[in-house]
């Protein structure tokens, strides 16, 4: 069907049916694909995004399940199963109760100490031992836990098999839940007690106090008598392996305590991990620290724990790991103190108890705190209240995770967190509720990732990236800083050596090079960029670090003679009768070739002159601070700086008098007038660094520690060496169109006008192209900031964070590498991960966004020429 | 200043020719045979090793203050591989005449002077010229046997434990779908009994070649003499490869160059990665750039075309552009971040199992029924746009928003009733809780290093289509073809060079590139190629056709020299590896760049001889 058209000419032929189905096809096709590609690049992101996010959202207090209570008497201890079914309380009496955690029905009691009650009772956190004081001096320890078998369909009873996965029931003397595989497990508690290795104080005292702990060997526990005796009873268990049976042998310590200004006995014993302190705590808020100062026990500390205040301890508690305690009191504050090593301390074992951590709860309430449930796997607590409020906190990032103000009726005597994290079990005297809880990152917060966190042991608050340990106390420490640290550091130096080489390189190669000379040297360099970075790490920590390492002072120098014998090179070339530097000013780039094997013979030479003339005769010993003084470190700083300063002055500044003076000068006189003064002012430049250099060692400065600081062998020097070799070709060739992109008729102008061709490259070319030179500088920066291989290979890998030039570091784009393949799908160390990938990704899309806009100028400003 | 700015230069390039002139006469080198010295130290030992190199000693205050690292091997008897000894404390160096270099299988290269040949335990020859007569005759059949025996071993018997292991996963998923004790469970029971039994025997056969073989092996041994005196008896197919260095003329050098050369690029690693070949790391390397190439090429010029052919051009397709140039500049480990987070953890735990909660059937016919109706929508709503004549401004500009948008959501509805579907299990579910596709692999690195290079393919086919001028265009419009011939005929032949080398750059780019390839995929050691021949009968054919398991952890020439310079025990016996390694690696890449080069030279002369422009 013929169209009418716009002119209304009548079209005498139609397009063929084919055609224009291909041509809509075609049109949707690259629609959707392209659209649908672009999509896709950019879709990483916001995955990325999306993987983070998790990290930042609170938790959640659910709402409860209430079931009541009989007994109003609050419980020492409470216990709840892995899988949330069943619970058990142990009363003061020693009796045991163990029910359902859904009905509250009653599954059994046990009163294993029906005729004489228990004076003291004390349990540990992460394992099942229990032990048990009685007015006559003894100790019963035993072990209390829930244990869990599986059976098959055949050996359960019929009336069980139309249970629905997860739902519990009533089993013998446990519970029976089906798991999703179609197997039954059985869920039974069990309190065994192991009479044969009662202990016994003698003379014998009621045990009023107790309390236990874990070591690798055995049980440790601490006990304090009636008659004001604190005891440690260490068991070591030895297990003979060829009878397979363990032999437990008593040790320990007693003392008589004399609790200081005549107080009456310790409110609470505390024993921390692995038996190293006792901590005797003081209703209100007084501590004493025992320890052992030579192998005697003795109080070593004494702490005022709530600061000389009215309030009163209410509730008390250590949290995994049993390092660090809380202390609640009744003004509903909740503070962690744990010991610490400063490098001063004014105790007797050179240990100080410091209160880090201070949480607080959002509304400022101030109910007293009367119980504490810690998590047995996190530094997580759950937090009970007088007015029946629960609250869910990270004690090392002091977060509040979660709250619930109004959880039970009456204040909380107890309250647990479930083996899994997932629930919190509260007890007052009429109720006994299960919550939920959604906690699933407490650690993290922004502050914890980007600021400076107390660790616990640490004396005082770090920038820490510690994400795997050896032991189930660890805490993974998840600080950016470091990691952030080490990418601006690798960049850093990559650029401080890059940069300017790639730089001038550029100018020259627009500028001087010869036509031939540049289609030649270009590609080469080019070819550079496409190195894999692999191989130029596995060069850099294979090679070159082992090479480095024997000739530091060499290499050092090397950075002073190179530029130094260049310079001598130029004004040798001055020298030079003008007609044969006429006819050889192409091939001056081979000249320039010889001075660097000068440059570096006199390196080789100057090398140990200069090592044992400033660095003490060896400079690594002079690194680590052992000998030597501060001056060899200033002079080598200073020297480039004075040097520059120097030739400023003796050219620029001088000019004006020296121009008159020698402008009627020969050639060949002139450049001996050049030589002569570039060496007056190399001597000038020595003889100033000195002094400097003195004036600075004098005020006690030192560069040890900053700049200069131990050796490692894979350091940043290597890094920003090799890292030179992957932004040097980038840079060059962005800065180096950019310059040949600046119009030949601004060239001409200014030459016409009398510049020489180094006036005309540095006044006019490279401000014409300043904006591309910095494109080319931002891309270069890009690139350092994302290098992956070269840092992963040659920088050490430390997340330490020092400028040192000679010591190593952890940037962010490594630990990727290392750190991604070991870590647990979504969990938080995950997700941090991708926190530091975004991180990276933000930092190079900043970087070259700016490099972009800049570049879209220069475009725009080149069109104008 | 001038020639401090071209010092600048010539260090650049001295930096990169020193550093390919360090690679390449180390890897050239490698595999040259060096002769065997024999050291005699003032304390009495003897050792006997080829220099590995000299040094000066920093601690040393003797007269002579180089030290010397012998490569002494025979690391089974002396538990060493190197041995550093002082200069000053030779008393005596010599070269002698039979000393041989072994290279076997395990333990590292063994250095000593053959002293007898056994047959059976029988001596049959004991001089070194006689036992080295023998050995040539003998080393050559039981090399081959023991190739033979690795073949049944590996390729037959893996062969047998691949169709025993399918058939257990049939029953598996069987398993999940029906009772036990249903018809369908029965039957691959069944099956995988037949399939057992089938394979017992078959594998008693292979057995019995194989005890065979080895029993002819066993029969074979030499006794070698250790610099130090003691003796050693080792199996003559333990023996890769051995030959009295010192004896050898520049041929017979040249021989064991090109041997070496050839183990080097055709074979299998051995002694963790640092002797033998890297043959699966070049396999690995070529099918993983090839995959990239097939997603990248397409996807990357359907981008570039829609960009600039069929986009308006406006503050959004610009922002795209700036978007993209900066993707270009995104580290590569980010990109691996995200294949891992993406590719392997969600969309392959999907393949492998299904969605991790789907939704119920009725939700999900809701979903459907709403993804027809919108779909239904889209299309009216296209076709009505088609339609309506230009006058209707108002309208046509309400249903330019409409249209993307409506079509926007039935994509987005699509994905949604894919991904959530109940009906769908995933194809691997059986082998849960192992994934299949659910971990790096060849497919999830193709991906990644394709997400990778898509930007540098869209820039360079952007620039290339940009710069073909907008008079051929309008010609050919005015001749009457449709855009897309127009496309097809002018604009994409025109700018051919341009995308050809963008694509060859992204090649090159993707082979080079490690740092993603750590996290989706690649590793120190795949024991089976990615790829394989397949005949669908199940044996392998004379024709076969290639398979590509592009679940398959794979090796990366890239990844091979991370892991041998940086990871391997034995590093300093690695490192002659490393630098062969590099070598190819570097070859490979600088090729490619130099083969773009050529090729945008030589596509633009074509143009320009065809008198098209």
């Amino acid at each position: 069907m013929p169209d009418k058209s716009f002119t209304g000419v009548e079209r005498r032929r139609t397009t063929r049916l084919s055609v224009r189905i291909i041509d809509r096809v075609a049109r949707v096709l690259i629609t959707v694909g392209g659209i649908g590609t672009i999509l896709a690049v950019l879709m990483i992101m916001v995955f990325l995004i999306w993987v983070v996010v998790p990290l930042f959202t609170g938790g959640e207090i659910g709402e409860g399940a209430t079931i009541p209570r009989s007994n109003a008497e609050a419980p020492l201890r409470m216990g709840v199963d892995e899988y949330r079914i069943m619970g058990f309380l142990l009363l003061r009496n020693g009796q045991i109760r163990v029910y359902r955690l859904d009905t509250g029905e009653t599954i059994e009691t046990l009163t294993p100490f029906a005729d004489t009650p228990p004076s003291s009772a004390a349990m540990a956190r992460s394992s099942p031992e229990v032990a048990f004081g009685f007015p006559d001096g003894s100790m019963v320890p035993g072990r209390m836990e829930f244990s869990s078998r599986f059976l098959d369909k055949a050996h359960v009873p019929a009336e069980f098999h139309d249970m629905k996965p997860g739902e519990p029931r009533r089993f013998e003397s446990g519970m029976v839940q089906k798991t999703p595989e179609g197997q039954y497990r059985i869920q039974t508690f069990a309190l065994t007690l192991e009479e044969d290795r009662t202990a016994r104080v003698e003379p014998p005292s009621p045990i009023v106090r107790m309390d236990l702990t874990i070591k690798p060997t055995g049980p440790v526990y601490a006990l304090l008598t009636e008659d004001s005796r604190i005891l440690i009873r260490e068991a070591t268990e030895k297990r003979n392996l060829l009878t397979g049976r363990t032999r437990v042998t008593w040790s320990g310590d007693e003392i008589a305590l004399n609790p200081p200004g005549d107080r009456p006995l310790p409110d609470r014993v505390l024993l921390s991990d692995g038996g190293r302190f006792v901590y005797l705590v003081w209703r209100d808020g007084f501590l004493a620290r025992l320890g052992r100062v030579e192998g005697e026990l003795q109080i070593v500390e004494t702490v005022d724990l709530l600061r000389d205040d009215d309030a009163e301890i209410t509730a008390l508690s250590f949290i995994t790991g049993k390092s660090t305690f809380l202390v609640g009191d009744s003004r509903g504050r909740v503070r962690a103190w744990f010991p610490v090593r400063p490098e001063r301390s004014g105790t007797l074992d050179g240990t100080v108890l410091t209160n880090a951590h201070e949480l607080l709860t959002e509304d400022g309430s101030v109910s007293p705190v009367t119980a504490f449930g810690p998590s047995s796997r996190a530094r997580l607590v759950s937090v009970g209240y007088a007015d029946g409020s629960v609250r869910l906190f990270h004690v090392t990032s002091g977060k509040l995770v979660a709250a619930r103000p109004t959880a039970l009726a009456q204040p909380v005597q107890t309250i647990v967190i479930t083996p899994k994290e997932d629930g919190i079990v509260a007890v007052s005297r009429r109720e006994i509720a299960t919550f939920a809880v959604l906690a699933e990152h407490p650690d993290v917060s922004i502050v914890s990732l980007f600021g400076k966190v107390w660790y616990e042991g640490y004396p005082e608050p770090e920038n820490v990236w510690q994400s795997t340990g050896g032991t189930d106390a660890f805490e993974p420490k998840l600080g950016l800083v470091p990691l952030i640290f080490g990418t601006v550091k690798a960049t850093l130096y990559s650029m401080l050596f890059g940069l300017p080489i790639a730089l001038l390189a550029a100018i020259f190669a627009s500028e001087f090079l010869d036509p031939r000379a540049k289609s030649m040297v270009k590609p080469t360099i080019e070819i550079m960029a496409s190195l894999p970075s692999v191989v130029l790490g596995f060069l850099a920590a294979l090679v070159i670090a082992p090479f480095v390492e024997d000739i530091v002072p060499h290499c050092l120098t090397a950075f002073f003679t190179i530029p130094i014998s260049l310079m001598l090179g130029a004004y040798v070339w001055q020298l030079l009768p003008r007609p044969f530097a006429i006819r050889m000013g192409r091939f001056r780039i081979f000249f320039m070739f010889l001075c660097f094997p000068i440059g570096l013979r006199a390196a080789a030479m100057l090398g140990p002159v200069i090592e044992s003339a400033l660095f003490a005769g060896d400079i690594r010993m002079w690194l680590d601070g052992q000998r030597g003084s501060a001056f060899g470190g200033f002079a080598f700083l200073l020297f480039p700086m004075v040097g520059v300063a120097m030739l400023i002055l003796t050219t620029r500044g001088l000019d004006f008098k020296l121009i008159p003076m020698t402008s009627h000068l020969d050639r060949v006189p002139l450049a001996v007038f050049d030589l002569c003064r570039f060496l007056v002012t190399l001597l000038l430049t020595l003889i100033l660094t000195a002094l400097l250099a003195f004036i600075l060692t004098r005020a006690g400065l030192d560069t040890r520690g900053a700049v200069f600081g131990t050796y490692s062998q894979r350091n940043a020097l290597v890094v920003g060496f090799v890292m030179g070799f992957a932004i040097i070709p980038i840079i060059f060739t962005i800065a180096e169109d950019a310059l040949s992109a600046v119009p030949d008729h601004l060239r001409s102008a200014s030459l016409g006008a009398g510049a020489t061709p180094w006036q005309t490259a540095i006044r006019i070319v490279v401000p014409t192209a300043m904006s591309g030179l910095f494109s080319a500088v931002m891309i270069g920066l890009g690139r350092a900031v994302g290098e992956t291989m070269i840092v992963l290979m040659a920088a050490g890998n430390t997340p330490i964070m020092d400028w040192s030039i000679f010591s190593g570091f952890r940037t962010l784009s490594a630990n990727l590498a290392v750190e991604l393949p070991e870590a647990v799908r979504d969990s938080t160390h995950y997700r941090t991960l991708f926190l530091a990938a975004l991180t990276l990704f933000a930092m190079t899309f900043v970087v070259n966004s700016v490099a972009e806009v800049v570049r879209a100028r220069f475009r725009r400003k080149a069109v104008q020429l | 200043m001038v020639w401090l700015t071209g010092g600048a230069l010539v260090l650049s390039v001295l930096m990169v020719a020193g550093l390919l002139l360090l690679v390449v006469t180390e890897g050239v080198s490698t595999f040259w045979p060096g002769p065997l010295v024999e050291v005699t130290l003032d304390d009495g030992r003897v050792l006997l090793g080829e220099v590995n190199r000299v040094e000066e000693d920093p601690g040393s205050t003797a007269r002579i203050t180089t030290r010397t690292m012998l490569r002494t091997g025979n690391f089974d008897v002396s538990g060493t591989h190197f041995t550093w000894f002082d200069d000053a404390a030779v008393t005596r160096t010599e070269e002698p005449e039979w000393a041989v270099l072994f290279e076997r299988n395990s333990w590292g290269r063994f250095y000593g002077i053959p002293q007898e040949l056994l047959i059976d335990g029988e001596v049959v020859a004991d001089t070194p010229a006689a036992v080295w007569r023998r050995f040539l005759q003998l080393h050559g059949p039981c090399r081959d046997r023991l190739v033979e025996r690795r073949s049944l071993e590996r390729d037959e018997m893996g062969r047998l434990n691949a169709r025993r292991e399918e058939a257990r996963l049939r029953v598996r998923a069987a398993l999940l779908d029906h009772p036990e004790g249903s018809l369908p469970v029965l039957q691959a029971r069944e099956n995988q009994q037949k399939i057992d039994d089938a394979a017992d025997e078959e594998f008693e056969g292979i057995a019995a070649r194989i005890e065979q073989l080895d029993t002819e092996n066993r029969r074979y041994a030499i006794r070698v003499l250790t610099a130090d005196g003691s003796g050693k008896v080792m199996a003559l197919d333990e023996i890769v490869r051995a030959f009295p260095a010192n004896r050898q003329g520049t041929g017979g050098k040249l021989t064991i160059y090109l041997s070496r050369a050839f183990e080097f690029i055709f074979d299998e690693p051995r002694e963790a990665n640092s002797e033998g070949g890297v043959f699966p790391a070049i396999v690995g390397t070529l099918v993983m750039t090839l995959i990239m190439c097939m997603l990248v090429v397409p996807f990357g010029i359907l981008a570039a075309l829609y960009l600039r052919e069929y986009a308006r051009a406006g503050w959004a397709v610009s922002a795209v552009r700036i978007a993209i140039n900066n993707l270009a500049g995104v580290p590569s480990i980010v990109f691996g971040v995200f294949g891992l987070g993406f590719f392997c953890y969600i969309l392959g735990a999907w393949i492998d199992g299904g969605p991790t909660s789907p939704a119920s059937a009725g939700s999900w016919f809701v979903y459907l029924g709403l993804l027809l109706a919108l779909l239904g929508a889209a299309v009216f709503a296209t076709w009505h746009r088609t339609r309506l004549p230009p006058a209707r401004r108002s309208e046509q500009n309400f249903l330019l928003w409409v249209v993307p948008a409506l079509w926007s959501g039935v994509a987005l509805l699509f994905v949604t009733v894919v991904w959530f579907s109940p009906w769908f299990n995933g194809f691997y579910r059986a082998e849960l809780p192992n994934p299949t596709f659910g971990k790096g692999g060849l497919l999830w690195a193709s991906f990644t290093l394709a997400l990778l290079t898509l930007p540098v393919v869209i820039v360079a086919t952007e620039e290339a289509l940009a710069a073909v001028p907008g008079s051929m265009r309008e010609g050919s419009y005015a001749c009457g073809a449709s855009k897309f011939q127009t496309i097809w005929r002018i604009v994409l032949p025109r700018a051919m060079p341009g995308i050809m080398t963008g694509i060859i750059l992204a090649m090159a780019r993707g082979a080079g590139e490690v740092a993603p390839l750590m996290l989706v995929g690649a590793v120190k050691l795949a024991p089976e190629l990615p790829v394989s021949a397949v005949d669908w009968s199940g044996s392998v054919g004379p024709l076969p056709t290639l398979f590509v398991h592009s679940e398959r952890s794979f090796m990366h020439l890239g990844f091979h020299i991370f892991d041998l310079g940086f990871q391997s025990q034995n590093s300093e016996a690695a490192k002659p590896m490393v630098f062969t390694t590099t070598l190819l690696l570097i070859s490979i890449v600088v090729i490619l760049n130099v083969f773009s080069i050529w090729i945008r030279g030589r596509l633009r002369k074509k143009f320009v001889a065809s008198g098209g422009f």
